[in-house]
């Protein structure tokens, strides 16, 4: 690819309002610019409750208040779930934190009641007691060609417990932390392109290979063919004295 | 009183007065021992001293007010009995109280004047026998510790519901998270808050931790805002909306002008920035329940010198430092926007610590508006336990990775200071870090020990 046909992507930002509280939006500014810093032009779209679902390249939804979620999980029901579905299954990638991870599976149940999810990930999410709170190491194999372990660096709070359906792969596993559910071990999913889990932190600043995959998927699936991306040196070793200091 | 009490008094003090003999200054102990012997010492001590008690309470905003309310009614001549930030929870509270407890007089203050930190203030609150609580702000802050601000907001709801009906709240009318504390309850309200739209109105600086009714979860309508979630606003569903402010701030050019009580007068004041604005106008609105002479008391805030780490300003050989407390997105956005919007470039110092007190989570600073330090930032120094985190943070945001200097103990700070150009240097820390830089400071007698 020349640099005449410059390489672009549209990132969108889902419920920026009702569900930012835990600094998730650094995930953004990511990878803004780290598309940015390889001649990448990217436009960041918005969309809250009540408004039409944006079309783009590469989706992220964070976390946020229990209460904010359930106005969300209402605005997010019928086309709106449908249109995700649809991009799950087309391989369009998605970040998922926390609320936003919750929100994809089939329901998040509260005692009896369900408060219903859009259900592209067949994976269920169950009110806990305890707050699962702290740093997190996670290992995880699924963004090395080489198949070499890797770790990835985060922060939990959440209270829900989230299971997978059998068929369904771990994001990683857990070496400090809780994870899912605080029971099995496993901690997020990836289904297809899409990534679901409970890291925050943010996530992608200190875990930069997630972003590029992430990114690399984004350009794979809108040009329809693989494009390297190259080697960035901007960030690398505060990258890996941020991340020395949990590990 | 009670033998039980009687003993724990006495035991308490005899804690303190050993720790003096050893030169230890811990605040908590005494307060620890003696409410072990006593589990009921607070309410009773809050009994045994007499005078009005007034507590304050927040997120932002606390550790100003409850000086700054202190100065006023000293200079008016009122004996306060005030606590610090450091023992804003049960057992510092404890130990304060036992040390000015005497069996002999009992009448030796006019009022006492309690900061409480936000989550234990739901515990504290029918102990302490209160006749005010002040509400400052509402934000997201250390989520980890305190949780989503909704929460908090709730927690508060039901202490208030269960405190007798003669406490008086005063509120802040422009936080929908604090005045919606006053739509559901019999005590009496008072508000406090900005007369009129600004003049320079713009979009919020820092981030919004309240957009929906804290009632009903509707969304909400703002007119305007004046930082982060603060402004005019109502409830586009129920009837909630903000009440008129009895005392309030006006911003009219360069000039600040108070209303309350009727009177118009023009402010003259050290502290920077609209959010201490709000601080000052909660320290009148609590004036005026008091019936203090208010002129007076605008007068006394003139000469007000800031707390220990709130805009507080250091002399270091030729340079200046101010050195500012961060815990929060909105807090250190807030700071930024006050400091660094304006004027030449300048160099800053960071500390960023992850320990308890400051909140293990450090990812809130994502959520921090540094957009200001690609344009007025020379050199940065960073330090603290998370120093990395807060370079990506800020490399992410477009900072040259040059202009970053890293320091690994709060020693070198200064020899980094002096190979700086500007003469006037801003520090941002989080709590435990300005405690490490207090200490350094002490030694290096840039300042006198910060006394309790």
């Amino acid at each position: 690819m020349g640099r005449l046909n410059k390489l672009s992507l549209t990132i969108a930002h889902l419920y920026p309002n009702s569900m930012s509280t835990y600094g998730d939006r650094g995930n953004i500014l990511v990878l803004q610019k780290r598309a940015m810093w390889r001649g990448i032009n990217t436009r960041i779209v918005y969309s809250d409750i009540g408004d039409k679902f944006p079309k783009a390249d590469l989706y992220f939804w964070g976390g946020g208040q229990d209460t904010q979620q359930v106005a969300v999980s209402k605005d997010v029901k019928g086309v709106n779930s449908k249109i995700i579905k649809r991009l799950v299954q087309n391989y369009v990638p998605f970040l998922l934190i926390c609320g936003g991870y919750q929100l994809m599976g089939d329901y998040y149940q509260v005692g009896d009641k369900k408060i219903s999810g859009v259900g592209a990930l067949d994976v269920y999410t169950k009110a806990g007691s305890k707050r699962m709170i702290g740093n997190t190491v996670i290992k995880t194999k699924l963004f090395s060609t080489q198949d070499k372990n890797q770790i990835i660096i985060g922060f939990e709070n959440h209270s829900g417990k989230t299971y997978l359906s059998n068929n369904l792969q771990p994001l990683g596993k857990v070496i400090k932390g809780y994870g899912n559910n605080g029971e099995d071990k496993t901690e997020g999913v990836l289904y297809k392109n899409t990534i679901g889990c409970y890291q925050h932190g943010p996530l992608l600043p200190k875990n930069p290979f997630i972003a590029d995959w992430l990114l690399s998927k984004a350009l794979e699936v809108k040009y329809n063919k693989k494009i390297p991306l190259t080697e960035l040196e901007v960030d690398k070793e505060i990258t890996s004295k941020a991340r020395s200091v949990l590990i | 009183m009670d033998l039980k009490c009687f003993i724990a008094i006495l035991i308490g003090k005899l804690v303190f007065f050993i720790n003096k003999l050893f030169g230890r200054s811990g605040t908590a102990l005494p307060g620890l021992v003696a409410q072990t012997i006593d589990k009921n010492i607070l309410f009773k001590l809050s009994s045994a001293l007499e005078g009005k008690t007034i507590i304050i309470t927040g997120t932002n905003g606390k550790t100003t007010i409850s000086h700054l309310l202190t100065h006023i009614l000293t200079q008016s001549g009122n004996k306060v009995l005030h606590n610090t930030a450091g023992s804003n929870l049960e057992r510092g509270i404890i130990s304060l109280y036992l040390n000015n407890f005497s069996f002999i007089s009992k009448k030796r203050y006019d009022l006492k004047v309690l900061e409480i930190d936000e989550a234990a203030l739901n515990s504290l609150a029918n102990k302490l026998k209160p006749d005010v609580i002040i509400f400052s702000s509402l934000f997201r802050d250390q989520l980890d510790r305190y949780g989503e601000v909704n929460t908090v907001r709730d927690k508060w709801q039901r202490t208030i519901n269960q405190l007798p009906d003669n406490v008086t709240l005063i509120l802040n009318a422009d936080d929908p998270g604090i005045a919606s504390l006053g739509v559901k309850t019999n005590k009496k309200t008072i508000h406090f808050g900005i007369c009129k739209k600004p003049a320079q109105n713009s979009e919020p600086f820092s981030p919004l931790d309240f957009n929906r009714c804290p009632l009903c979860n509707h969304p909400l309508n703002f007119k305007y805002h004046t930082l982060s979630h603060f402004g005019d606003y109502s409830c586009r569903h129920c009837s909630f909306k903000r009440p008129v402010p009895q005392v309030c701030f006006e911003l009219t050019g360069n000039k600040t002008i108070i209303n309350a009580d009727k009177k118009r007068s023009v402010l003259n004041t050290n502290l920077q920035g609209i959010y201490n604005l709000y601080n000052i106008t909660a320290v009148l609105t609590i004036a005026l329940y008091l019936k203090k002479d208010l002129k007076q008391a605008i007068e006394n805030i003139r000469n007000f010198k800031p707390a220990f780490g709130r805009q507080e300003k250091l002399q270091f050989k030729n340079k200046i430092l101010t050195i500012l407390l961060v815990k929060n997105p909105t807090g250190f956005s807030e700071v930024i926007r006050t400091y660094l919007t304006q004027g030449k470039k300048k160099d800053v110092v960071i500390l960023l610590n992850d320990k308890i007190a400051d909140g293990t989570d450090v990812s809130w600073i994502w959520d921090v508006n540094f957009s200001p330090f690609t344009k007025s930032v020379n050199k940065i120094i960073l330090g603290g336990t998370r120093r990395y985190d807060m370079a990506l943070r800020l490399i992410y945001e477009g900072i040259d990775r040059n202009s970053l200097v890293f320091i690994e103990k709060a020693d070198e700070i200064l020899n980094q200071i002096d190979a700086f150009d500007s003469k006037d240097l801003y520090i941002f820390t989080t709590y435990t870090a300005l405690l490490t830089l207090e200490k350094l400071f002490v030694k290096n007698n840039l300042k006198k020990k910060w006394e309790d």
